[in-house]
């Protein structure tokens, strides 16, 4: 469309204005669309984030007015429910088993990526397959198993529940960032005289960081939620934060504003290491493209 | 500095063989370069000389000391990798001096020898960006230094300059020549450009299917190619070959060939391939021509005239002066520099 007139606008056609006017409405809607949205997953969020203020008799209470408290935190803290002795247990649990997880997945994704054996793909399908047994399944056999050598309600054994279930996916995730990465690299490290095991070090890891970066988050959301074989295999001594959830119900009624508490401490980790590591793992995206 | 030795080296891949058995030495000092097609196994024996693929069969001796089964990097060889390999997460100084660092030279040890080799390639201002902030031929240049940097005793190329665009090749392939001869460090290069082939290389080895076609000085495999594969692969525009038959000492083939050979010696055969390069024949009269035919396409390039007659079922093209000018479907003919007659038996390619 240029005008023939130099210098003078041409003026818009009807379609034009059409045109604009409908994109205009798009975009409206788009923001409206995404808004109702936000507010339907973060509007429950908030309601916790207020009930753990609330006094118990806010709580059942539709006011959106409220004079905030600490008392659900001093209470929460205290002997009834043990905060501190939780999140400790949680924290003990969850960065146990990342110590454990991360390192010998990034191992095993190299070793799945890089090398050939008998077998070839049949391994790490099988291991992926260990997941398709229903965790109800094992959840009794294990109990016996811990019961019997001792581990039960221990953090040990928490640890190695939550290996079994993080370590495949984990090495699955790395292993999909490693086949990507061109052998060029690490080949030339070997070149420069580094051992198998210091271009893994030097090169390959540093530049997979990214992936082993998204494998962290994802072992930690899961192990950190962990809740069924906590459940089952933890009594007194390691229960940890999601279980612990169940402690508000009482059989004097559920307590709302000490499970939006609890509810609080398991969600405000995740959010904040989110954030933290999000930044970090765009660092690692951009520094990781060479060509 | 040292010299290779290939003794007997082979590489299969399950049943495909990658590199059949083969030997050859490899000088100290010298410019060794792999000339072949794709997938004619030159990266493929480079890479069992790096060490980074163990062979099927044979030895790698480096100095006479078989290094067969060692690691690479037990074995001092360098390597340009085509794709540059230099490692993201580093600076460029970081690249240069990984090999002095894994090594265990102290920092400042290190720092004076990054900036050395800096100089000598021309990145002493890069050297704190990382390689994504370097063009193309600064990435090369990166891999370069940090090959050099510790002075191995056998350097290795692979295809270095193919992602590099045609002027800065040029360039880079005079730098490479370059500090090649000022080092005086053995090098091998693997290249299917046959123009870095011959520029840069003391020798060549032409590989095809796995199998070495000829080992010898550029001039060597110029001026003498040991069979058709050689004779084809080798110029460009490419050798004419004519098939015809020999008979007391001059080749005949229909169409108008007559070309009595200088050494009347050869045997008389029915199947025999003349070769003759574009620029050994002159263009000259149809009458009494040793080539002659009917005008195909004439070519001017700037610097000459390149010809192309129809000879019975052949095309033999020649270069001439670039002042020549033909009409259409005029009759032309070639003479033949009888110094630079190749001759090969039509069966084997063999060159008699």
């Amino acid at each position: 469309m240029t005008s023939l007139s130099s210098g003078v606008a041409p003026m818009p056609t009807k379609a034009q204005i059409r045109r604009q006017r409908n994109r205009k409405t798009m975009s409206v809607l788009r923001i409206v669309g995404i808004l109702l949205i936000t507010a339907l997953w973060l509007l429950p969020v908030l309601w916790i984030c207020a009930t753990a203020f609330k006094s118990p008799g806010d709580v059942i209470s539709l006011d959106i007015f409220f004079t905030p408290t600490l008392d659900n935190f001093a209470k929460a803290v205290g002997p009834n429910y043990q905060l501190g002795g939780r999140i400790w247990n949680s924290i003990i649990v969850t960065v146990g088993t990342l110590l454990v997880a991360i390192p010998s997945s990034t191992a095993a994704a190299y070793a799945f990526s890089r090398f050939r054996y008998p077998g070839g793909i049949v391994w790490p399908i099988g291991l992926l397959a260990t997941q398709f047994v229903p965790a109800v399944m094992i959840i009794i056999p294990l109990f016996i198993l811990f019961r019997s050598i001792g581990l039960l309600d221990t953090p040990i054994a928490l640890i190695a529940v939550n290996l079994s279930v993080v370590v495949p996916y984990a090495i699955w995730m790395i292993k999909g960032f490693m086949d990507a990465l061109p052998m060029d690299m690490e080949e030339a490290a070997m070149m420069d005289g580094a051992s198998r095991f210091r271009a893994l070090i030097d090169v390959v890891i540093p530049v997979a960081m990214p992936g082993i970066i998204t494998a962290t988050i994802f072992c930690f959301v899961v192990t950190w939620n962990e809740f069924f074989y906590a459940l089952i295999l933890t009594s007194n001594d390691s229960v940890t934060l999601p279980v612990s959830l169940m402690s508000a119900r009482t059989d004097k009624g559920d307590e709302w504003e000490i499970m939006a508490v609890i509810g609080l401490t398991i969600m405000v980790p995740m959010m904040l290491i989110s954030r933290v590591v999000q930044r970090h793992f765009l660092k690692g995206l951009t520094a990781g493209a060479v060509k | 500095m040292a010299s290779v030795e290939l003794d007997g080296i082979g590489k299969k891949f399950g049943d495909v063989v990658g590199v059949a058995t083969q030997s050859m030495t490899i000088h100290d000092g010298e410019f060794m370069v792999f000339l072949g097609p794709s997938g004619c196994g030159k990266t493929t024996t480079m890479r069992m000389i790096a060490g980074l693929l163990e062979p099927s069969e044979g030895r790698v001796l480096v100095d006479g000391e078989d290094v067969t089964y060692d690691a690479p990097k037990d074995r001092d060889i360098a390597m340009v990798f085509q794709n540059y390999g230099l490692y993201p997460h580093m600076s460029v100084g970081e690249n240069i001096g990984y090999p002095l660092k894994v090594r265990g030279l102290s920092k400042a040890d290190r720092k004076a020898q990054i900036q050395d080799v800096a100089e000598r390639v021309e990145l002493t201002q890069l050297l704190d960006r990382r390689p994504s902030a370097l063009s193309g031929g600064q990435r090369q240049r990166v891999a370069l230094a940090r090959a050099i940097v510790r002075r191995p005793k056998v350097f290795l190329m692979d295809e270095p300059l193919s992602n590099l665009d045609a002027q800065l090749r040029v360039s880079m392939r005079a730098e490479i020549k370059h500090l090649q001869q000022e080092m005086g460090i053995t090098t091998v290069y693997v290249t299917h450009d046959q123009i870095e082939a011959l520029t840069l290389a003391d020798r060549i080895v032409i590989m095809q299917k796995g199998v070495i076609q000829q080992l010898g000085t550029p001039e060597e495999i110029y001026n003498t190619p040991a069979n058709l594969f050689v004779a084809n692969f080798i110029g460009s525009p490419s050798m004419n070959l004519i098939n015809g038959s020999l008979e007391n000492g001059i080749f005949t083939a229909p169409g108008g060939v007559h070309v009595p050979l200088k050494d009347s010696s050869q045997k008389n055969r029915a199947n025999v391939v003349l070769g003759i390069r574009p620029e050994d024949m002159s263009v000259c009269d149809a009458v009494g021509a040793m080539i002659s035919g009917v005008l195909y396409n004439s070519e001017m390039t700037g610097d000459a005239v390149f010809a192309t007659i129809d000879v019975g079922e052949a095309r033999v093209c020649a270069r001439g002066d670039r002042h020549l000018r033909f009409q259409k479907a005029q009759k032309v003919g070639f003479d033949l520099d009888l110094d630079y007659v190749h001759l090969f038996d039509g069966k084997s390619g063999a060159r008699l």
